[in-house]
């Protein structure tokens, strides 16, 4: 597989001169196309400041993050716009879905934007839909329907464009379990089936164990890595618990 | 697609901020009223010399751009917080800054807009009656029309654009400052709650009272001039500010002290709340106390007028006609014929005002009284007028007692070796000193007074300026006249016209240096608030005239002050129903805490109370005590004798009915939103 992203020494501090706080501290990884990678790490360890450099929301204090072969941190605002709808899906914990559009209309809004024609955007946002079980939800606006729904929409804006990968932050984190376990097996179709990159981030073990490799932070840095490899889910959520003991047991997301 | 966004968008603004739109429409309904009325013909009609109605609600117009500027700026500013995730959804699916920033202005245009219609059918209602009452404030007969002007419409509308337009160009620079991350995290940063312990900042609270009451027995001693009392007015606003920044501090000072009422039922909660609340929003605060004050004195000054009006007419013009002549001999043959071609003349009087070569009461009046003047800019050998004649003025008994029945009044009677000082009610005082102190001369004799009157008389230049001093015949024979005057009553209304077509028979005009010039040196009387002193009186047409002016300004101060307040309310009242939506969980946590549904309503009253209360009362009472010593003032001037208080009652009513709806229309929207 092609290496996709490339995060180089990445830095990232907060605060002023007499009170610095080290979010990213030489932050080396990378991650290759057709991935599904998950971030792990207590309260605080840098793991949404992690995926916020990486999709361009915040910008590094040093070091370099390449997609291929370009450096996003050298790019100018107007580009990393560009970049974004371009390259990046997003789904948050709190789904970001535009509650004065309808369901159907979040996703063709990103095909839209795009300058993609109606019936381009039409044939492509129906195709989507029906693959994640929300064809029939087209017509409701986001109050309208349940969280799971709700996210499932996002990951239906997220992949629509064919993104080079796309960004999860705690996407399960406000849905109940089994809302969750439908959206981890939309990731899992997302990934196998549509070959989508999927860099997730997560505080809790059951979602990560749908992924194929784990970084796990701790104050700012990557201190292990874990590949599912040929495991089954449930043995490698028993790995997971167990470096997450390692870790003192803190994971708690604030 | 991004279309339907903007459109979507604008009609959830319209439903999160209704208040707004509601206020938007108030105003645009008034604006389409009151610039239809400048076009209407139903007003040009009653009036002739209509543009100073037109040139007064131009300058409220200006003002009113700037409070609607204000308002929508505030307003957008406000959404743009709110809605910050959104806009960072929106840089996220790849959207440029500009094009946010286009949609969000559109949003907002699209509510003025919005509200512009709406306003449109209130509006043109508003005017029928805005013209009505104007027809009834000139006791005239206004038949119902539907006479609609696209003019008017065309001017709101562009009034509106140019404020919005104003209003909205720096919302690009704001999107452009911002970095996505601050937008995806603004909410959160919105939840810190500043809550502050020091206590230090109560210290403000003190110099700001103190500058306050300073400022007040400033006004009381009438210490400050025109020059200075910007300064202190600035100060005053300073002083305001100041009293927010400290005000929080007063209340966490209080609840750190631990009163008992901290501790009784939720008030530990309320006090916090507020504390904290007052805190955010102190610079609002100041600036809404300023313009409620502003809008409270505006209340007074048109209450005032309006009551002015209705009060001085009668007493300016108690006769239906009076004409002034600065020859001795003149017969008035001109005039009269002129007033018997176009009505009946029931009853008229020619008679002269005489001299006798000296002026010690003029003397004694120019230096004791305030705002005379005296008018040195002659021509050809002639005079400019001045507040009091160049001579004292003097009547004959008979001539008296012939004016003074035409009027209703009784007949007076005189004791030979004496005479009676006949002034305006306002200068009562005056005139009890001049007859005390004054020696009065008629024919090398020197004359008692007998009594001082002060009935209506047409005293701003007919008989006399502000007095006239009434001898017997026997002395009259040895005085010499001065100029002629006469009265007549004219039969049912005076032609609209009269005024104008008897004027154009004198020629004291000058057209080469703008001013009245006479043969004599002319008294026009002391009146410097509105005055219709002319050398033709018809009283009908002045009233038309001078009601005009008078209801013109009050209907353009009133507009501005109901503008005001409406803009300045709906900014408290959106930022209340805000938070009610933002804080629901610590009403949450209150039910949690086991209190009742009457319960909770019970905290929100009290807390929204305070709130409402700080502004409203600090600026009771800055502008009452302003007001209060304005009034005084008018009453000073204008010798109407009104109770001082009653004007500023009145104006603080209005205010508090404004005040009230806007209130009630927070505590309902508040409670509504935490269940």
């Amino acid at each position: 597989m092609e290496r996709l992203i490339y995060a180089d020494k990445v830095e990232k501090y907060y605060g002023t001169k007499g009170n610095v706080t080290k979010a990213l501290n030489r932050v080396e990884f990378e991650i290759k196309s057709g991935e599904f990678t998950g971030i792990m790490g207590a309260s605080g360890s840098g793991k949404s400041t992690l995926l916020n450099v990486l999709s361009t929301i915040d910008n590094v204090t040093a070091g370099h993050i390449y997609y291929g072969d370009t450096d996003i941190t050298e790019l100018k605002e107007e580009q990393l716009a560009e970049f974004r709808k371009e390259k990046l899906g997003f789904v948050f914990q709190d789904f970001n879905l535009l509650d004065t559009l309808t369901i159907e209309e979040n996703i063709t809004l990103a095909m839209t934007l795009q300058g993609k024609g109606k019936k381009e955007a039409s044939g492509r946002v129906g195709e989507v839909m029906k693959r994640l079980g929300i064809d029939d939800i087209r017509g409701k606006f986001p109050y309208e329907v349940s969280g799971g729904q709700k996210q499932r929409c996002a990951c239906a804006r997220a992949v629509v464009n064919h993104p080079m990968i796309i960004m999860a932050d705690e996407p399960t984190g406000a849905l109940d379990s089994k809302s969750a376990q439908m959206l981890l097996d939309t990731f899992i179709t997302l990934n196998e089936e549509m070959h989508s990159t999927i860099l997730m981030v997560t505080h809790d073990a059951f979602s990560a164990s749908y992924c194929k490799r784990i970084l796990f932070l701790k104050d700012g840095q990557i201190f292990h890595e874990l590949i599912r490899g040929g495991k089954s889910r449930r043995d490698f959520l028993g790995q997971i618990l167990d470096v997450l003991s390692l870790t003192g047991g803190g994971v708690g997301n604030a | 697609m991004l279309k339907k966004l903007t459109l979507r968008n604008a009609r959830r603004s319209a439903k999160d901020y209704l208040i707004y739109l509601v206020t938007i429409t108030i105003i645009s309904a008034l604006m389409f009223a009151f610039h239809g009325m400048i076009f209407s013909e139903d007003m040009r009609s009653i009036y002739g010399e209509f543009g100073i109605f037109a040139a007064l609600i131009g300058v409220a117009s200006f003002f009113i751009i700037i409070i609607v500027i204000w308002l929508v700026h505030y307003m957008a500013n406000f959404m743009l917080q709110r809605r910050s995730r959104e806009f960072g959804t929106y840089l996220l699916l790849g959207m440029k800054k500009k094009q946010i920033a286009k949609i969000f202005r559109q949003e907002n245009i699209l509510l003025g807009f919005m509200a512009m219609l709406l306003g449109l059918l209130p509006g043109f209602i508003l005017q029928k009656i805005f013209v009505n009452v104007f027809y009834s404030l000139l006791s005239a007969e206004y038949q119902i029309s539907a006479e609609f002007s696209i003019w008017g419409v065309l001017i709101t509308a562009g009034v509106l654009i140019v404020a919005y337009v104003l209003s909205l160009v720096r919302v690009r620079h704001r999107f452009k400052k911002m970095h996505i991350r601050d937008f995806i995290y603004m909410e959160k940063q919105n939840e810190q709650i500043i809550n502050d312990n020091s206590t230090w900042k109560k210290g403000f609270v003190f110099i700001a009272v103190a500058y306050i009451i300073f400022f007040h027995i400033l006004v009381f001693k009438s210490a400050m001039t025109i020059t200075n009392v910007w300064g202190y007015v600035a100060g005053l606003a300073a002083a305001v500010y100041l009293l927010y920044a400290g005000l929080s501090s007063v209340f966490v000072n209080f609840i750190k002290k631990k009163h008992g009422g901290v501790y009784k039922g939720a008030n530990l909660f309320i006090f916090r709340q507020l504390a904290s609340k007052i805190k955010t929003m102190r610079f609002t605060m100041g600036t809404l106390t300023i313009l409620f004050t502003a809008a409270l004195l505006g209340c007074t000054v048109v209450i005032m007028f309006a009551d002015f009006y209705t009060r001085q007419m009668d007493a300016q013009a108690p006769f239906d006609v009076a004409v002034f002549s600065d020859r001795p001999d003149d017969d008035f043959s001109a005039q009269l014929d002129i007033i018997r071609e176009d009505a009946v003349l029931t009853d008229y009087h020619t008679y002269n005002i005489y001299e006798n070569g000296t002026d010690p009461v003029n003397q004694y009046l120019y230096s004791h009284t305030d705002g005379t003047y005296k008018n040195d800019t002659f021509k050809d050998g002639r005079f400019g007028g001045s507040t009091y004649f160049g001579s004292d003025t003097y009547i004959g008994l008979t001539d008296y007692n012939r004016i003074r029945s035409m009027l209703g009044y009784e007949e007076a009677a005189l004791t030979e070796g004496q005479y009676i000082l006949h002034g305006k009610e306002k200068v009562t005082a005056e005139m009890e000193a001049v007859a005390e102190k004054i020696p009065v001369e008629a024919a090398g004799q020197t004359l008692t007074c007998q009594e001082v009157k002060a009935e209506p008389l047409a005293q701003d230049g007919m008989n006399g300026a502000e007095y006239i001093i009434v001898v017997t015949d026997q002395q009259l024979a040895n005085l010499i006249p001065y100029y002629s005057v006469m009265v007549g009553e004219i039969e049912g209304e005076a032609p609209a016209d009269l005024q104008t077509k008897l004027l154009a028979t004198q020629d004291f005009w000058d057209d080469t240096i703008y001013e009245y010039l006479y043969r004599i040196e002319v008294g026009n009387g002391n009146n410097q608030i509105l005055a219709f002193s002319d050398n033709v009186m018809v009283a009908d047409n002045i009233k038309v005239e001078g009601g005009f002016v008078i209801a013109s300004m009050c209907f353009m101060l009133s507009y501005l002050g109901f503008v005001f307040l409406c803009a300045a309310l709906t900014i408290m009242t959106v930022q209340q129903l805000s938070d009610s939506d933002k804080y629901r969980f610590r009403y949450d946590i209150l039910k949690k805490l086991g209190l009742n549904r009457r319960e909770t309503a019970n905290v929100v009253f009290k807390q929204l109370v305070v709130y409402y209360l700080c502004p409203y009362i600090t600026s009771i009472v800055l502008s009452m005590f302003i007001g209060l010593f304005a009034s005084e003032r008018f009453v000073y001037y204008t010798g109407v004798q009104a109770a001082d208080f009653t004007y500023y009652i009145l104006a603080v009513l209005v205010f508090t009915v404004v005040y009230a709806a806007y209130f009630i229309t927070s505590y309902v929207g508040f409670t509504r939103n935490l269940e």
